[in-house]
Parts: structure tokens; C-alpha cells; sequence
């Protein structure tokens, strides 16, 4: 954790992709729901729920690369073997990692949060009580994602790390982001309702639309995370027990 | 003996049973059996894939052993890591600084790492130590080779470590800075009854810094000794010599014949 303070601290770069490409794609959402607005266009809840279904996904996505980033940096650097040579417990290692991006993406979503009601008159707050049981399942998962992408790098090196950019994306369309699950095709539905955001989006979606809490959706949400979260550090181990067996450990970016 | 965690003295500070490893069919180390008594300085020496860095690595914690055991100060390293590794440090030729932060936050890193109870202090000290007070701000990016490679030298005793490992720890110093390391080291180890268990290919250094050469072939211990007593049995002028002669007895499978 601190070394990661310490990184961000001198690291200019590090510190602009926290805003850069989601203040991107929220000008851009924010630019075509001002259009859809205008042209009258009938969504539920109106089109400003497109714009919270882009910060919200923007806090699962980010989660899930910054957890990947920690170790990524690390093993660029080829310091990683410091660390593991050291008294440091990889579930320290880990956990030090969560809390970074716990405080980096939050950072990055105030800061969107507040741009989006500036600029295009839409409020995250209008989430109400669902804001923050989302929030808690949005980082769930993108932890857990995270976790998965930890090992794969772990296990593989450096090739894997096209992972940390493509994994959540690789699941947006089915995550129900944007559209409700009902809308999918029949036999991709089932598929997303085991993604716990699906069930995020949903309440999200419903408490916008009509003021409706569905706590049904957002303790399933909670559940599946809990599974996602137990089979990542599963994962994890057992990627961590096998580089140590096959004595890739102090050879990063095999 | 364990010695239950605390600062009481294991008998040995490094302890190596029987240990094998294989990679998949390779067996690489095949019943390496040795123990380092405290405040020795120990040089692990053989040709390149004799099994020094596996067994580095195997006394990290970064690599498992297939069977047998590992003992660091009492703690055995694949069940209690930790623990084994609270009073050690390490520093290698291929591990790099983490390129973005200055030298006192690297430091600082670590001294928090293997909890030192003043960090600040620690710093201070080392950077004293190794004459790098001038760079203690600089970001590692900026420093020369062999500046980084003291810079890893001072992280590896920011803890005043009890159990230091070295695996080639001078390899990119000039001359002149190498023979500066060598002799910290050796005064180092003699003040603080430090033990350092140090890999090179350097013989002139071994022979300066080590009490005690442990040459290694095919995966095991194939000679243990002083340098003056190998320079002796093998009638070498200096431990280079030595050195190819007992690659070359391993290779002819002559060396057990030669040694006994």
C-alpha cells in the first residue's frame, strides 16, 4: 500500500488515468443522452440512466484494472522478487492492493460524479438508498475479477496482462449495463444473471425508473459476489502454490 | 531446533536436510544437505545450473522444494515463511529498484516491511553505512547501475538482517566499488555476528569475504571447506583453480575419489 502511495505520488500518469478515460466516455454518453433528450426519446427513468449505468460501471471496471495494476507495475519493474523475498504474506500483498483501489477508484468516482451533475445535470445521489448496496456490489466483483487477473499474471506473466484491460469489457454486454436482462437473447440470460452487476444494474434501473428498492436483487448480488470473491482467492492460491512449485516466482514476466 | 519464535538462538542459523527439487522429470537438486552456524560467512559456489540460485530461491520461500527441509534460525520455511524469513534479507543481481520511487521511500518501504522499530533511524544509518546519503532522494530511475545496486545493498540491510542472502551481489559494481561492498560486508558480518550465505563467480571475492566455500554440483554438496584447506587438497594456487578442478573431477565423476 505504501509503495503504491508512494508510485502514484511521482507518477503523473498514474494519477491522470484515474479521470482520463472515464471522463471521456462520460462526455461522450453525457453528449448522446443530451441528444436522446432532445429528441424526446422514451427510455424509463429517462436517458440521464444511461449516464449513472456509465459511472457505476466505470467503479467495477476500474476495480478490477487497478487490483491488476498494482501487480503489474510491480512485476514491470522486476521488484516483485523484493517483495516476496520479504516477511510480507500474499494475502497482505492483496489486501494492501484492495485498499489502494478501494481509495483510488473512490477518488475517481467523486470526481466523475460531481463532472456529471455539472455538465449534464445528472445525480448520482438520485440513486438514493440503492447508491450505496451498488457500490458495495460493483466493487465486489470488479475485486473478484481483480483477484482472477492477480493469478492469470501470476501464473503466466506479463503475456496475460491484456487481461487487466479486457476481462470486465469482455462482460459488459452481458452485465446488463445499459439495457434490462429481459432484453437478451433467451438463452444468454441465465448467463447474466449469474454476473452479480446484472442484478446491480437492475435495482439501479428500477429505484431511477420508479422509486422501487429491490433488495431481493441486491442481496443476490451480494451473494454471487461473495462466490466470486471466495473462488478468485481460491484461484489466487492455488496460482501462488504453483509458481512456487515450478520456481517461477523469481522470474516475472516469463 | 525451533527456538519458538523469539530472538533465542537456534543452534544453526541455516539448516538444509535432504532437500530435493524437480522441475517436472529434471531433478536439479538431489539431497543437498548443509547447515550454516550463526554469524558464518558461507559461499555457495558452482557452474552455471549447479542449483546455487534454486537453492536461494528454495530459502526465500520464492521456490518449493520437492521434499526434505529448510530451516531458517529455527523456522521451518515452508510451513512458518514469515517468520523464517522476519530476520533476513536478500539482494540479487537480477531484482530491480521499483523505478518511480526515490531511494528513502524505498527504504522506508521496506524497513516497515520487516518492521523496524525506527525506520527513520534505519535509513539514516544505512545511508551512512554505504555512502548513498547523496541519493537518498534521487527516484531509482536516475541512479546508475552500480548505484542501484548498492541501493538494494542498503535495502537488504536496512533490517539489520541476523540471515543475509546474496546471489551475486557485486556482479555490475566497477572493481573499485566491489572491493569498497566487499569489505562493509566482511565488517558487517564480523561486527553484528551477521551469517551470509553469498553466491558468485567471482573467486577473488570469495576468497576475501567467505569462511567457509560450499562447492556445489549436480543438485548436491560436492566439497566443504575453507579456501586456504581447498587451495591445499587440490593443489591450487587460488581458488580459481579450485574451482576448475572440481568441475572438472564432477565432470569425470572423479571428485568423491579426490575429496575423501
Amino acid at each position: 500500500m505504501l509503495q503504491n502511495l508512494f508510485v502514484v505520488r511521482h507518477s503523473p500518469l498514474r494519477i491522470m488515468e484515474m479521470f482520463y478515460w472515464p471522463f471521456i466516455e462520460v462526455v461522450l454518453w453525457g453528449f448522446l443522452t443530451t441528444y436522446l433528450a432532445q429528441r424526446d426519446t422514451s427510455i424509463p427513468g429517462g436517458v440521464g440512466i444511461l449516464l449513472g449505468a456509465v459511472v457505476l460501471w466505470d467503479v467495477c471496471f476500474r476495480t478490477q484494472q487497478e487490483l491488476a495494476m498494482t501487480q503489474l507495475m510491480d512485476m514491470w519493474d522486476r521488484s516483485i522478487i523484493n517483495l516476496y523475498a520479504s516477511p510480507l504474506r500474499q494475502r497482505e500483498y492483496v489486501t494492501g492492493a484492495i485498499l489502494f483501489s478501494l481509495v483510488r477508484v473512490l477518488t475517481g468516482s467523486v470526481l466523475l460524479s460531481v463532472f456529471v451533475a455539472v455538465s449534464f445535470d445528472f445525480n448520482i445521489l438520485d440513486t438514493g438508498r440503492v447508491l450505496v448496496p451498488a457500490l458495495v456490489g460493483l466493487l465486489g466483483f470488479g475485486w473478484a475479477l481483480g483477484l482472477v487477473i492477480r493469478a492469470t499474471v501470476l501464473r503466466f506473466g506479463s503475456n496475460a496482462e491484456v487481461l487487466a484491460w479486457s476481462l470486465a469489457l469482455l462482460l459488459q454486454p452481458i452485465a446488463a449495463v445499459f439495457y434490462p436482462v429481459d432484453s437478451l437473447p433467451g438463452w444468454l440470460q441465465p448467463v447474466s444473471r449469474a454476473v452479480p452487476v446484472s442484478h446491480v444494474f437492475e435495482a439501479a434501473r428500477a429505484f431511477l425508473a420508479r422509486g422501487e428498492v429491490l433488495t431481493g436483487q441486491l442481496l443476490l448480488a451480494g451473494a454471487l459476489d461473495v462466490v466470486y470473491l471466495a473462488f478468485g482467492a481460491w484461484v489466487l492460491s492455488v496460482a501462488y502454490r504453483s509458481v512456487r512449485t515450478r520456481g517461477l516466482l523469481s522470474r516475472p514476466g516469463y | 531446533m525451533p527456538d519458538a519464535g523469539g530472538r533465542g538462538a537456534a543452534e544453526h542459523a541455516i539448516e538444509v536436510v535432504d532437500v530435493v527439487k524437480e522441475f517436472g522429470s529434471r531433478r536439479v537438486i538431489d539431497g543437498l544437505t548443509f547447515t550454516v552456524p550463526r554469524g558464518q560467512v558461507c559461499a555457495l559456489l558452482g557452474p552455471n545450473g549447479a542449483g546455487k540460485t534454486t537453492t536461494i530461491h528454495m530459502l526465500l520461500g520464492l521456490t518449493l522444494p520437492t521434499s526434505g527441509a529448510i530451516r531458517i534460525l529455527g523456522h521451518d520455511v515452508v510451513a512458518d515463511r514469515s517468520a523464517a524469513l522476519a530476520r533476513t534479507n536478500f539482494t540479487a543481481s537480477y531484482v530491480a529498484l521499483p523505478w518511480r520511487l526515490r531511494v528513502r521511500e524505498l527504504l522506508k518501504v521496506y524497513a516497515e516491511l520487516y518492521e523496524v522499530p525506527d525506520p527513520k533511524q534505519a535509513i539514516e544509518e544505512v545511508g551512512e553505512l554505504l555512502s548513498i546519503r547523496d541519493f537518498l532522494d534521487r527516484p531509482g530511475m536516475s541512479l546508475s547501475t552500480g548505484q542501484q545496486t548498492v541501493v538494494l545493498l542498503a535495502k537488504a540491510l536496512v533490517n539489520r538482517p541476523e540471515v543475509l542472502f546474496l546471489d551475486e551481489p557485486t556482479a555490475s559494481l566497477d572493481p573499485e566499488r566491489a572491493v569498497v561492498v566487499r569489505r562493509l560486508l566482511r565488517k558487517v558480518a564480523d561486527e553484528r555476528a551477521m551469517t551470509i550465505l553469498i553466491t558468485s563467480h567471482n573467486m577473488v571475492e570469495v576468497e576475501r569475504l567467505a569462511d567457509r566455500i560450499l562447492f556445489v554440483a549436480g543438485g548436491r554438496v560436492a566439497a566443504d571447506s575453507t579456501a586456504a584447506e581447498l587451495r591445499e587438497r587440490f593443489g591450487a594456487d587460488d581458488l580459481e583453480e579450485v574451482y576448475l578442478k572440481v568441475a572438472e573431477h564432477t565432470a569425470a565423476g572423479t571428485l568423491e575419489e579426490m575429496w575423501t
